[in-house]
């Protein structure tokens, strides 16, 4: 009887979880078979389930438009970010870990409060500040303040922790500089933990659309997310589902690939992140 | 050590701000203008996208100013203005914007754009150098005007069968409210089960277009947003609470489409693929997008038997960016524009405007523009550039939202709207 | 895991390795916070900059300057939290449930649905926005086609259009895109689970929702908290979903305070009334947080 109870209620929650499933992926499928769409068809009901002509005639016109340029300032923004992210962040996580100094934990405290300010709350002095420095439409406004942002301390100071204090303490009385017992001790254990960084990080800077909208004006600078969102506010493009659905899979299948590459590391970092608050 | 790394910090900065440098500095003999754009020229024969004829124009014009370079910037009618403001904000506005006074008397009343006293404004309209002026000065060199309108697509009428409710035989094409119900009504029936095609679209999500939906409404029952004097807003008089009243039935009929969450851009896109019999955003410079139909003009209907139009007044204006040398060249580069000897009409015609100049009409072949030419006779006071504006327009689409969405009556929406349109012209003053 | 620190003698190096960030930290983080605190008490809307005191914060939380400011503002907080409110304890339930569900499969199982689930959290959300406002499309979107063809609805509904929809409309797209983390958490935590004392409480005869409820539960319970916390944050911060599918409306039946942010500042150019928003917001935030932290404490010791 026992046995019968849990067979009907794991049919029950594999069907509830397949049900999820397609709600989840339906999005995507209909972005990719939109794809390959053109206008009249997108835009008939009873629509096509499965385009019955498929055309790659929206890739063609997405990438006579400046598509390249855009895809190249997000890979570039991203990989600056991360860079800086990673570099900083593994700094101070670990001297915050291993690292006794007078207002230590007060500097922790102000990070992780900030960690929960949404940006929009300093949108307007940051936006005179970027002026006041000449910095609107240049990578610096993008990525700097990005770097400000204290969520990777917070990580790397987890994946710090599992440091082995004796191996830091003989290294000292090697006589090993600070910085070299960091380079040599300390990074070699929390790549890991960079990794995952990096990978968050990088995903984080490609999407961050809000940013790339209000410090950038000019098509130069323009990323792919906000080339996507301008193709979709234009008057030429609005409705043009074909050609938007093209642009939304350039725009999302790096990071998808990104992530389906790293997805371990990207786990872990995700798990260690969290549990150990 | 810690100075080390703050020099770093520098460092990187200064290299990263170089490198990603705008405009970086050139040796003086040329001056570096930005020009912006809204997709305004898509109507020239050859070059039939706006970016390409906008290239062509300023190919055209450095080629005769040597010493001047011109970069071109495209921008959208839904994210452009949010766009502007950014820039005049973090003062990287351009030098010159092609526009409207809806915004451009803003920005000069906060004292962003250049006055421009050499223009001879005596040969040009009357009521498009009033509406391009702040405090007596001109800051917008009128170019072109045009009426907006509706606009019915005859092609897909004809095989309706529908064609005949429509007043195109009769005086001004004028129609009343009733014969417009008429025919969105028919229209209807006789689209049963083609679900992606309806009579026509009401849209009211935001500002882009919403002077379709004002003149929409202002005309219904012969009303009108402002006074005569554009002292003080009027739409809640009977007329305008009828016509909103009358709105809200026609959209709960499924007569007006379901436009609440669509804007101007919906419509536009919807008449021209096919989807939609007619709408009621149309002009000249719209109608030369249409390609695959045959399309008509059509009034505003109006109890009264006589349409009246919010119109159009375009051209370019210059941003104060405190540099007397792009200021000349701005200045030359929207002489050229307007009156080069080829890309001046060139450039109008493109607009798909009519000439901002006195007594300069028939520009265009064509029953369809004709037609529209001679609407210019029925403009209604022009208010776009009344204070406080810019604050106006979300009271309006959100009250038509509530309205249409049943969470007041259309005398309550009318009411609260006047009332607070009316404070923002004191706060805006 | 804990190392105590009293053993450590005073490091003074700390500083440098904090330097960097704390640079990048006080310049774009710190120096705008305070800087906003000061904007916030300027008008900005004429030609220069009037000193107002606290006029913004009056005319936002009192009932002057109705239409343009007080209203539109606290029916943005009202979404705000009313979306919070909706989003937060279906992303915890439909989290555990997936986890719940996969965590002890295969790891081919466990990543394929980790993967799915993912997806929308890392895909660029204007690529979200342009295919859900296709779908919702009032005259040539697929929801209402579905829907009307398995009876669930008689007339096309204005899913972004209408107040009873819209706002429900933007939370399902938000629970998609806020799923991914939440679910790799829970499986990591509940692969944490012992097993046997799973086993032994099936011996015993507990049904498996006491077996959940006893044992899996309590022992997830700080990662919950975390995921609350972090949820909470995510839903207050919605920007661009309002921004490209509604702007706000219907006559702000979406709009939050993120995007009124952004209106205030980048489309009105009311950068005192904006900062003032955003002090206001992050009291709010704040005070959410702390209550928040102070749970997450209880739960873990």
């Amino acid at each position: 009887m026992g046995k019968n109870k849990i067979s009907i209620f794991k049919i029950f929650s594999w069907t509830i979880l397949i049900g999820l499933t397609v709600f989840f992926i339906f999005p995507f499928y209909w972005i990719a078979s939109g794809s390959f769409k053109l206008q009249d068809v997108a835009i008939t009901i009873p629509p096509e389930w499965f385009p019955t002509k498929p055309t790659l005639e929206n890739f063609s016109q997405l990438f006579t438009s400046s598509t390249m340029r855009w895809f190249l300032n997000s890979v570039f923004i991203s990989l600056g970010t991360t860079t800086l992210v990673c570099t900083t962040a593994s700094l101070a996580g670990y001297a915050l870990a291993k690292k006794k100094f007078p207002g230590s934990n007060a500097i922790f405290v102000m990070f992780v409060c900030a960690m929960a300010l949404p940006k929009q709350v300093i949108l307007v002095p940051l936006l005179n500040l970027i002026t006041e420095f000449g910095l609107m439409n240049t990578y610096v406004a993008l990525i700097f303040p990005a770097v400000g942002w204290p969520f990777g301390v917070f990580l790397m100071k987890q994946f710090s922790h599992s440091i082995p204090n004796e191996l830091l303490e003989s290294a000292r009385i090697d006589g090993c500089s600070e910085f070299k017992t960091f380079t040599n001790i300390a990074l070699p254990i929390i790549k890991p933990g960079i990794g995952a960084l990096a990978i968050f990080t990088f995903i984080a800077s490609w999407n961050d659309y809000f940013s790339q909208l209000i410090f950038t004006n000019t098509p130069e600078m323009a990323t792919l997310p906000l080339g996507l969102a301008q193709l979709a506010q234009g008057q030429e493009f609005a409705n043009d589902y074909g050609l938007l659905m093209a642009g939304a899979l350039v725009a999302s299948l790096p990071m998808i690939l990104v992530f389906l590459m790293f997805q371990n590391y990207f786990t872990q970092g995700v798990t260690l992140g969290a549990v150990k608050g | 050590m810690k100075n080390k790394v703050v020099k770093g910090l520098l460092v990187t900065a200064i290299a990263a701000t170089a490198f990603a440098g705008c405009g970086a500095k050139k040796s003086s003999s040329v001056t570096e203008i930005t020009y912006w754009n809204f997709p305004n020229f898509a109507g020239d024969k050859e070059f039939k996208k706006n970016e390409d004829y906008d290239a062509a124009l300023i190919k055209a014009f450095e080629a005769k100013n040597p010493g001047i370079k011109v970069k071109y910037q495209k921008i959208e009618f839904s994210d452009g203005p949010a766009k502007i403001e950014a820039a005049i904000q973090s003062k990287t506005a351009p030098d010159v914007i092609y526009d409207a006074p809806g915004r451009v008397i803003t920005w000069a009343s906060k004292g962003h754009l250049v006055p421009l006293d050499h223009v001879d404004t005596s040969k040009l309209l009357e009521s498009a150098v009033k509406a391009s002026s702040y405090n007596g000065k001109l800051y917008m060199y009128p170019q072109g005007v045009a009426p907006f309108t509706m606009g019915v697509n005859k092609t897909l009428t004809d095989e309706l069968g529908i064609t005949n409710l429509l007043p195109l035989a009769k005086e001004g094409r004028n129609w009343t409210v009733e014969e417009y119900e008429k025919f969105l009504r028919a229209a209807k029936e006789k689209l049963a089960g083609k679900e992606d095609v309806s009579p026509t679209l009401f849209y009211t999500k935001s500002q882009a277009g919403d002077q379709g939906p004002r003149a929409f409404i202002s005309n219904l029952f012969n009303s009108w947003i402002t006074d005569k004097d554009v002292s003080k807003y009027t739409i809640n008089d009977e007329g305008g609470v009828k016509a909103l009243e009358w709105t809200k039935k026609a959209y709960d009929a499924g007569l007006l489409g379901k436009g609440i969450a669509l804007e101007a851009k919906d419509a536009v896109e919807g008449f021209k693929s096919g989807k939609l019999v007619s709408t009621i955003l149309f002009s000249p410079g719209l109608a030369k997008q249409v390609e695959k139909f045959e399309y008509k003009f059509l009034p505003f209907p109006n109890s009264s038997g006589k349409a009246t139009y919010e119109y159009l007044v375009a051209g370019p204006a210059i941003f104060d960016n405190k540099d007397a040398k792009k200021i000349e060249a701005a200045k030359k580069f929207i002489d050229f524009m307007i009156n080069d000897a080829d890309w001046g009409k060139r450039t109008l015609l493109a607009s798909g405007n009519f000439s901002a100049v006195k007594g300069v009409t028939g520009l265009y072949e064509g029953e369809e523009l004709k037609f529209a030419e001679t609407l210019s006779s029925q403009f209604g006071p022009y208010y776009n550039t009344i204070a406080g504006f810019s604050q106006m327009r979300p009271l309006w689409f959100n009250m038509v939202q509530g309205v249409l969405n049943g969470q007041q009556t259309a005398k309550e929406g009318l009411d609260s709207f006047v009332t607070n349109a009316n404070k923002t012209i004191a706060e805006a003053k | 895991m804990k190392h105590k620190t009293k053993k450590k003698k005073i490091d003074y190096s700390g500083y440098i390795f904090i330097l960097p960030i704390l640079t990048f930290f006080s310049v774009f983080v710190l120096f705008p916070m305070l800087r906003g605190i000061q904007l916030s008490l300027y008008s900005f809307t004429k030609r220069d900059p009037i000193f107002v005191g606290f006029k913004h914060y009056a005319d936002l939380l009192l009932k002057s300057n109705d239409a343009t400011i007080h209203t539109p503002f606290m029916k943005s907080l009202f979404n705000t939290i009313t979306i919070t409110a909706i989003a937060v304890p279906i992303v915890v339930l439909i989290s555990i449930f997936i986890a719940v569900t996969i965590y002890d499969k295969k790891p081919a199982v466990r990543s394929f649905f980790r993967g799915v689930f993912y997806i929308p959290a890392i895909s660029s959300v204007v690529s979200i926005t342009v295919v859900w406002a296709w779908i919702y499309h009032p005259q040539f979107g697929i929801l209402n086609y579905v829907f009307k063809n398995i009876g669930l609805i008689k007339e096309s509904v204005d899913w972004l259009g209408d107040p009873r929809t819209a706002i429900y409309a933007i939370i399902a797209i938000l629970i998609t895109t806020s799923i991914g983390q939440p679910i790799i958490l829970y499986v990591a935590a509940l692969g944490n689970v012992p097993k046997d004392l799973l086993e032994a409480a099936e011996i015993d005869g507990a049904t498996p929702w006491q077996v959940f409820r006893k044992i899996t539960w309590p022992l997830i319970r700080p990662t919950t908290l975390y995921i609350v916390v972090v949820t909470t944050i995510n839903s207050f911060q919605i920007f661009a979903l309002i921004q490209l599918l509604t702007a706000g409306g219907p006559n702000y039946a979406t709009s939050t305070i993120m995007y009124l942010v952004y209106k205030a500042a980048i489309i009105d150019g009311r950068h005192g009334l904006a900062s003032a928003m955003g002090m206001i917001l992050a009291i709010i935030i704040a005070i959410i947080s702390i209550v928040q932290f102070k749970v997450l404490n209880k739960g873990t010791e």
